[in-house]
């Protein structure tokens, strides 16, 4: 073999050790000890595990998505064929709100959070996340508004406006009883969860990167998270503030959304859609990091172009901020800032052109392996392009005009919400479910899944846009016949069927390998970033040793020596196992990450779980103006934020 | 075969040499200074909360731009003189924070919990003067989107000073007890960045409400 | 692993391209057969210049399809070329898409005068008012009003003023013109022109509550001549009813429908719902729900949730003669 071109796998003849295992067994079972969390459900209510949080997250996730999508199966029922009779008006109009709402803020979002929480310390070569408790909570704070939205439909009072809620539409006066309460409330709480992951998230890729992985070697995934973590801080406070004065014009007897006192109707939409339009890219970011994860992996070459890469999600994430008024073209807004709204709309193409150029040079420059996390890279490749391109179309002012509202614009967000995000999200579960559970899925089925999802995915939603271009507005429960969409939305309702049972697939998949699938090693793929370089599934302290990073994919460089100590004692005594023993990980500094000090990462505490039930409390107190319980709730909240307090750690530097 | 490649026929035992001197790699050596991830969680809390201020004020200035008159619904614009006055005791209580932090070096106990008291104080002061300023309103949240903003903004931020002032307590109890003393500076200086913001917010909401 | 299973795996993805490659001609051409509510198959400048404006990016978006594919394919065949990775990236990411959507931007610019075209400062010909779940149709010259039907004359462009009695509506008829929304508390404006004479179908596309789904409207394009000779007929007071239709008055203003309805020269003068002065002479019932038809009105009046759950108008019990009687009064409410 000539000599390989350095950062590719070829030139990866030395892994990093799997953490140099100490000869004594003795001092492995005392960390082990010091990591291990109560038993049963008392452990799982405790843990502060970023790993089992993460999985709570994808799992949690994953029975939404399978709620949601049964939600839109029983509402293709209904349109298969024109003067339906499967469903009534209301229930259908309960069902796409739901099932909007489920499948973006209570299945995309959390989900892609989970592989975020379970990766994010894997990746960036530490022991825990920033705040382990802080991460806890988000996952109680969404399960329970979770669970309060899906409490709704179980109640048959389910939120009937939309997944936007627009006013005055979802007014008392229009939507009475407690649907909309429910889901302004369940969406504020979400919204604090997703904020407050994001907070660790950045937080953790500031300080907790191994000693070495300066800004430079940081992992295209955890790019994509930052990118996505900084979005939320800056635009979920806008939704926070549309479902909230929203709620409170419901319960509170504010007027903010009445014309007839001064108020106006439009405002909820600029500030619903100033979160709106960053929300598909929050979703999108984490998505295409996965892409640019596992592409490399399968080409056995490192990402080309990481720089472009990472100033793409950058550009991306800055630029989905001007286009918010884009969602409101056809409301009557001046011609001129829908101009300047559509050309920003339209620039964000240019970001994502530069992402396609740089997968398909390092495609160019590897040697493809078809497996089935590529598979559906693959997928997402192919589809996510259908909806860049209609993506472009829509952001054309006169031609949004015809489409807005219309099933072309659900053929669009479809294509990239499920095509660019749900197909990567499936690449995922492939790609790192070795690395979660120890065991390989079967490749075989997934191939099928994958088939049969891809296929049927263009049958469901491809139709769509000329349904749209044919004049078929969304959101209605009913149509005629004679205008030519009968067959069309026959074709759609088998194809979403179809799409059913692929992903059916992967579930008979994932149960089939969880029982007796075969057990893989550390490293089935030969992966190139930190989480191969520890046993599947990884211990709970993660690294034994603190990887030293030498380049951008650590695993492919050739190897250097543990960084255990050199200098400064009190910054880099967590490196090795001792610091695993004393549940301890090193902060690093500066864009270079060196060590400059210490965490310990917290016991594992019902303070989350505590907190985030006393917040839905409180909320459940709101929609149901029960004041008592409202107060009740309010007051263990502001308590659990005290003891919080009292608990910060007094040692930082 | 049901496993991928794994990529083991690529893998020879040439290549550079196995080790490499510790701390060679100039980004490995330690470094002293940085802040503590704590301190940075509170700042991009702040962000977020920043955000939100900056969201409901907006919201104010766009009603405000779309109507006729202003305020509506006959509203009496709110005094300057009191809340003004208050805005200064608010934005005066931030100081004594930098005095503790200051005696918080040098180790000295009394001066920490003194300062802490006196931004206490001086934070509480203004709360209950909010107090006395809101049950005198004329208008109730009902009247008009002007009314509903109003009561909403202020309620917004004294809810924050009341949690800030809950922490402040609590901040007070752990110098008190030595969970905040010499070498344990960090539950001070993130309690100093909300206690500041929860000042700055209030200018922001003071200016745009009472003075604009 | 071997050497003959890498080789092996490329092909399955490739056909997948393929077959994505060649839905969307095909799509073309079952979009063109159908025009009767399509984007398509305008009848308008405004809507012309945004189908032209479709058809381009059409093209251009097949031909970026066709190619990224061609190049993604060949990505998986061809293997460790060296490559300039700054110089496809800034090609292929960023020239070449600019260049795109700069022609894309400047057709887009070029149409948006015609297809966003607000009347400047005319005064508006027509008013209408979205409701839940109907159109109020107004024409305040005249001095009349209509419902679920715009009736305007073909070949000159007519300035419609659109505003809402309750929630956010959207005024949608694709093969005229792009939507604009009717906001609570906010006015706007649309100019419907129509080339030719004939009835152009839309519907309702903003999401305002159950009965969104059966928010239709015709608007009907008549020759000038016509046209004037629709609103001449309108402005005359309307024959006084005879016979059984005669009956049929009393019953309209003795049963509940004179509480929502207004009928021109009559005690009926509530405008809750729609008015139904030229009732007779309409196409259609319930905002588009069925074709105005003897057999189908009575079905309508005697429950008109049957057709149209969560309408506001109530079910009516009548006694056969009534119903009968009214029929012929409301059919003969027809200026023409």
């Amino acid at each position: 073999m000539t000599a390989p071109a350095p950062g590719t796998a070829e030139a990866a003849q030395h892994r990093l050790d799997p953490s140099p295992a100490p000869d004594d067994p003795e001092l492995l079972k005392r960390i082990d000890d010091h990591w291990e969390e109560r038993p049963g459900l008392t452990g799982l209510l405790t843990t502060v595990d970023h790993k089992r949080i993460g999985l709570a997250y994808i799992i949690t996730a994953f029975f939404v998505f399978l709620l949601a999508g049964m939600l839109a199966l029983t509402m293709r029922a209904q349109l298969a064929q024109p003067q339906g009779d499967v469903l009534d008006p209301e229930t259908y109009g309960q069902l796409f709100t739901m099932h909007g709402t489920a499948m973006v803020l209570l299945f995309a979002t959390p989900v892609l959070i989970g592989f975020a929480s379970y990766l994010l310390p894997l990746m960036l070569g530490t022991r825990q996340l920033a705040f382990p408790r802080l991460n806890a909570f988000s996952y109680w704070l969404y399960l329970l508004a979770a669970l309060l939205m899906a409490s709704s439909l179980g109640l048959n009072d389910a939120p009937d406006g939309g997944w936007a809620s627009t006013t005055p539409l979802s007014s008392t006066e229009y939507s009475s009883g407690h649907g909309i309460d429910i889901w302004a409330l369940a969406v504020v709480l979400v919204g604090i969860s997703t904020i407050t992951s994001a907070v660790n998230f950045l937080v953790t890729t500031q300080k907790l990167r191994a000693p070495g992985m300066g800004i430079d070697r940081i992992p295209l995934f955890v790019w994509s998270v930052v990118a996505m973590s900084l979005m939320a801080i800056f635009a979920v406070p806008a939704l926070i503030l549309a479902a909230g004065l929203l709620a409170l014009d419901r319960l509170a007897g504010t007027v903010v959304f009445s014309p007839a006192l001064g108020g106006d109707v439009l405002l909820y939409q600029h500030l619903f859609w100033f979160w709106g339009r960053p929300e598909v890219y929050m979703l999108l970011l984490p998505a295409v990091g996965i892409v640019s994860t596992i592409i490399p992996v399968a080409t056995r070459t490192s990402h080309a172009g990481y720089r472009w890469a990472v100033v793409a999600f950058a550009a991306v994430a800055s630029l989905s901020f001007v286009g918010w008024v884009h969602h409101m073209s056809t409301t009557g807004i001046p011609t001129g800032a829908a101009g300047f709204f559509a050309v920003a709309s339209t620039i964000v193409v240019i970001p994502l052109a530069v992402l396609y150029s740089c997968w398909i040079a390092t495609m160019l420059l590897g040697r493809v392996r078809f497996t089935v996390p590529m598979l559906y890279v693959a997928g997402f490749l192919a589809t996510f392009l259908v909806g860049l391109i209609s993506g472009v179309m829509l952001s054309s002012l006169p031609f949004s005009l015809q489409t807005a509202d219309s099933y072309f614009a659900v053929a669009h967000f479809h294509y990239v919400l499920n095509g660019g995000v749900v197909f990567p999200i499936f690449a995922a579960i492939y790609h790192w479910f070795p690395k979660m559970t120890g065991r390989q899925l079967d490749q075989g089925l997934g191939r099928w899944s994958f088939w049969v999802m891809a296929l049927t995915f263009q049958l469901t939603f491809f139709p769509m846009h000329i349904l749209g271009l044919l004049g078929m507005p969304r959101r209605v429960y009913t149509y005629e016949e004679g205008l030519g969409w009968s067959a069309l939305n026959l074709t759609i309702s088998i194809g979403a069927a179809a799409f059913a049972v692929g992903v059916l697939l992967t579930l008979v998949n994932v149960a089939l390998t969880l029982r007796r699938g075969q057990r893989t090693e550390a490293d089935p793929w030969g992966g190139d970033t930190l989480e191969w370089s520890v046993p599947s599934p990884p211990p709970r302290y993660n690294f034994l040793a603190t990887p030293a990073v030498r380049g951008v994919s650590p695993l492919w460089e050739p190897p250097g020596g543990e960084l255990t100590s050199s200098g400064d004692e009190d910054a880099t005594s967590a490196l090795g196992p001792e610091g695993a023993l004393e549940r301890a990980s090193t902060v690093t500094s500066g864009a270079d990450a060196r060590p400059s000090g210490r965490v310990t990462a917290p016991e594992p505490s019902w303070l989350p779980v505590v907190a985030a039930a006393a917040v839905v409390v409180t909320a459940v107190g709101a929609v149901y103006q029960a004041l008592l319980v409202l107060a009740a709730g309010g007051a263990a909240g502001l308590v659990a934020v005290l003891w919080w307090t009292w608990q910060t750690e007094g040692d930082g530097r | 075969m049901s496993t991928p490649s794994t990529g083991t026929a690529s893998r020879d035992t040439s290549g550079p040499p196995r080790q490499i001197e510790p701390g060679s790699d100039a980004r490995l050596a330690p470094l002293t200074q940085g802040r503590a991830p704590g301190w940075w969680g509170m700042v991009w809390l702040i962000a977020t909360e920043a955000m939100l201020f900056a969201g409901v004020l907006s919201t104010w200035f766009f009603i405000r731009t779309i109507s006729d008159v202003w305020p509506q619904g006959g509203a009496e614009p709110p005094a300057l003189g009191r809340p003004g006055l208050f805005s200064a005791v608010l934005v005066l209580s931030a100081l004594p924070l930098s005095w503790a932090a200051a005696s918080l070096r040098r180790g000295r106990m009394t001066g920490v919990r003194a300062a802490l008291a006196v931004s206490w104080l001086l934070g509480f002061a203004f709360l209950i003067n909010l107090g006395f300023e809101y049950q005198a309103l004329e208008f109730v949240p009902g009247d008009s989107a002007y009314a509903s903003l109003f009561h909403l903004i202020v309620g917004l931020h004294g809810l924050h000073l009341v949690v800030a002032l809950a922490m402040g307590a609590v901040v007070q109890l752990k110098a008190g007890t030595g969970r905040l003393g010499p070498g344990r500076h960090l539950t001070l200086q993130i309690f100093t960045l909300y206690w500041s913001f929860v000042t700055v917010a209030w200018l922001a909401v003071f200016v745009s409400l009472y003075v604009a | 692993m071997t050497a003959t299973e890498r080789h092996a795996r490329p092909r399955s993805p490739i056909r997948a391209s393929k077959i994505l490659a060649v839905v969307p001609p095909a799509v073309v051409l079952v979009a063109c057969g159908e025009g009767t509510q399509s984007v398509l198959d305008p009848e308008s400048p405004g809507a012309s210049r945004i189908s032209s404006v479709w058809w381009l990016m059409f093209g251009l978006g097949v031909a970026v399809y066709l190619t990224v594919t061609v190049l993604l394919v060949a990505a998986w065949w061809r293997r460790r070329q060296a490559l300039e990775v700054n110089r496809a990236v800034v090609i292929g990411g960023v020239a070449l898409p600019l260049i795109l959507l700069g022609v894309i931007g400047v057709e887009s610019v070029r149409a948006t005068g015609p297809a966003a075209d607000r009347g400047g400062a005319e005064d508006a010909d027509i008013v209408v008012v979205g409701e839940q779940w109907w159109w109020r149709v107004n024409y305040p010259d005249a001095g009349i009003e209509t419902a679920n039907e715009v009736h305007i004359p073909a070949g000159e462009p007519v300035v419609v003023e659109l505003r809402s009695a309750d929630v956010i509506h959207s005024f949608w008829v694709p093969r005229l013109a792009g939507k604009v929304d009717l906001v609570p508390g906010r006015t706007n404006r649309l100019v419907l022109e129509a080339d030719q004479p004939g009835t152009y179908r839309g519907s309702c596309a903003e999401y305002c509550g159950l009965q969104h789904a059966n928010m239709r409207i015709l608007v009907i394009a008549h020759e000038p001549g016509d046209f004037d000779e629709w609103l001449e007929a309108r402005s005359r007071p309307p024959a006084a009813p005879s016979g059984l239709a005669a009956e049929g008055e009393r019953v309209f203003m003795d049963q509940a429908c004179s509480g929502c309805h207004r009928v021109e020269g009559t005690d009926a003068q509530s405008t809750v719902g729609p008015d139904l002065t030229d009732f007779g002479a309409r196409e259609e019932l319930g905002a588009g729900v069925l074709e105005n038809n003897r057999g189908n009105l009575g079905g309508w009046i005697i429950n008109p949730q049957d057709q149209k759950p969560g309408a506001l108008m109530p079910a009516t019990e009548l006694t056969g003669d009534e119903l009968r009687a009214l029929l012929a009064y409301l059919e003969g409410l027809d200026p023409q």
